[in-house]
């Protein structure tokens, strides 16, 4: 079943055109990855999802329904995003930025799912006391995927989460990415890590200067001569 | 006699209290100084004033203050309407705010120079005996007053802030109103709650200004000036830092004027204001310097 579907979309910024006619689905309880070099247009996607920036024409629809024009109200839609840069708030301890990411739920139940992250990034148990801002780069990630976490998403949207990271995280990164597709939430991955991202993703689309020029299934993409000369750094 | 000028000097400082807080605040999340709250101030003074003259018999003080109060905060939602709203709109630079509020204050104070004079109108009096004594220490009872209603709504706005789920956002949205959204929190809103809460703040300081020291255009102004300095001291954005800086600045005040005559007490506080910046910018909390870093 198709969770999140984005039709013909264009963003603009200013004059600058930088998603020309994106058309996407992303299934549920699977994941999507997007790939694509530096500028090719995967963060202005997501922020259009998360209506940080607004899209020029096309549709975003979650179920049938199209999403809210506001970001926080998509958040109560249950579509949340890891920004890329990680984003979190320096200055607020590990647990109040937990607390942040449970904002948009109503229920008594936010100690039990602290609790649950906590069993998750055991580090940020340890640190729950902590200022935020000084986590090391990979604590900070964790945290930023916790945070989300903390919203019970239907969809995750994380972007670039292994940036920056030493090579023994990013491979926590990418498995803890997969423990989260298999607890049942829809996960939308965008990398420049391709290799790894392919690997684990169900779909993948590949973007170049705004506009999609291959999809298919990972295994398919990773195998695919033209991807692994331009993306993966293969010679042909 | 030195206990006698604590007392004047903790109940001055109660007054610069409240108004530092009330700059410090709209800082904390907007990053400016909000010097339209001078102009606030002396509005509301003379809401206030004329509220408690319509009636025959005058109303208790604390229905005049929920009164100017709410006024406060009706005026500084319309002052956020037809001045800041466009300005966050455009993601325009702060120094817009800065100008803004600052145009406003001057138009504040320039139209009640106009309908009003420089002789300051009183309050009727509170109270039938101004002072009650503790053994040789003459307490005012108005100062007592102001002390007990700052501290209340002193302690109320901190709890507000530390404690609860919408204090969080508040503080969150200080830190990005970017960030904040993709959490969910409707920052707009939260900037308007923080007029709102000033315009409380500016509404009841203006109450008890104008028992204090009557109601005149140039209230707000006068004592902005020290509020701002408060805030200044106790680290930009900080509340705790504004109020034991505002604790701090009257105390000094008092003995200041005790040993060196009131002629100089001004300078003393701007010299005090100029030490902090040069020795302490990050002010007593020390809050702001991580925040930059
Ligand atoms: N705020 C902005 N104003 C103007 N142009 C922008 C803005 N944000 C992005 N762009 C432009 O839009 C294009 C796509 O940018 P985007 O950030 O989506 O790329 P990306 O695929 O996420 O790249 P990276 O992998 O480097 O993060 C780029 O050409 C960029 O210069
Ligand atoms: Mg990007």
């Amino acid at each position: 079943m198709t969770l999140l579907q984005i039709k013909d979309l264009y963003v603009s910024y200013g004059y600058i055109d930088a998603i020309c006619g994106v058309s996407m689905d992303i299934e549920e309880n699977r994941i999507t990855a997007i790939i694509g070099s530096n500028g090719a247009g995967k963060t202005t996607i997501i922020n259009a999802i998360s209506a940080i920036v607004r899209h020029k024409s096309g549709h975003i629809l979650l179920g049938s329904a199209e999403l809210p024009s506001s970001s926080n109200q998509i958040v109560r839609k249950g579509v949340v995003q890891v920004p890329e840069g990680r984003k979190i708030f320096a200055g607020l301890s590990v647990e109040e930025n937990l607390r942040l990411g449970a904002y948009s739920r109503h229920d008594k139940d936010i100690s039990s799912s602290l609790e649950a992250q906590y069993c998750l990034f055991p580090i940020l148990g340890q640190r729950r006391a902590q200022d935020a801002g000084t986590l090391s780069g990979g604590e900070q990630q964790m945290l930023a995927i916790s945070r989300a976490l903390m919203a019970r998403p239907k969809l995750l949207m994380l972007d670039e989460p292994s940036l920056g990271l030493a090579p023994i995280i990013v491979n926590d990164v990418f498995r803890i990415i997969q423990a989260i597709k298999e607890q049942g939430t829809t996960v939308l991955l965008v990398e420049q890590n391709a290799n790894k991202s392919l690997a684990i993703c169900d779909y993948a689309y590949v973007l170049e200067n705004g506009s999609v020029i291959k999809h298919g299934k990972g295994s398919e993409l990773l195998a695919d001569p033209d991807i692994s000369c331009a993306y993966l750094g293969r010679r042909r | 006699m030195w206990l006698q000028l604590s007392i004047n000097g903790i109940c001055l400082g109660a007054v610069y209290a409240l108004i530092a807080v009330g700059f410090a605040i709209v800082f904390s999340v907007l990053k400016f100084s909000n010097f339209a709250h001078g102009g606030m101030i002396s509005a509301c003074a003379f809401m206030g004033y004329f509220f408690q003259a319509s009636f025959k018999k005058a109303p208790p003080i604390w229905v005049t203050i929920l009164f100017t109060a709410f006024c406060g905060v009706l005026f500084a939602l319309f002052l956020d309407q037809i001045a800041y709203r466009s300005i966050r709109r455009n993601k325009s630079p702060n120094i817009y705010y800065f100008l803004a509020s600052l145009t406003i204050s001057i138009i504040i104070t320039s139209i009640l120079n106009v309908f009003f004079s420089k002789n300051p109108l009183a309050y009727p009096p509170l109270f039938e005996t101004t002072t009650f004594s503790i053994g040789a220490l003459k307490i005012s009872k108005m100062d007592t007053m102001i002390l007990i209603i700052s501290a209340a709504l002193l302690a109320a706005l901190l709890l507000l802030i530390n404690k609860t789920k919408i204090g969080l956002a508040i503080r969150a949205v200080a830190i990005s109103p970017e960030t904040s959204k993709l959490m969910g929190i409707n920052s707009s809103m939260i900037l308007i709650m923080i007029f709102s809460i000033a315009g409380f703040l500016s509404g009841v300081s203006g109450v008890l200004l104008g028992c204090k020291y009557g109601v005149y255009p140039d209230l707000g102004q006068t004592m902005m000036v020290k509020g701002f300095i408060a805030s200044v001291i106790g680290g930009l954005g900080s509340l705790g830092g504004a109020i034991a800086a505002a604790f701090l600045l009257g105390l000094l005040e008092m003995f200041w004027t005790y040993v060196f005559g009131s002629l100089s007490t001004p300078v003393m506080t701007f010299v005090v204001m100029l030490l902090f910046l040069f020795i302490r910018p990050q002010g007593i909390s020390g809050k702001f310097a991580k925040e930059k870093v």
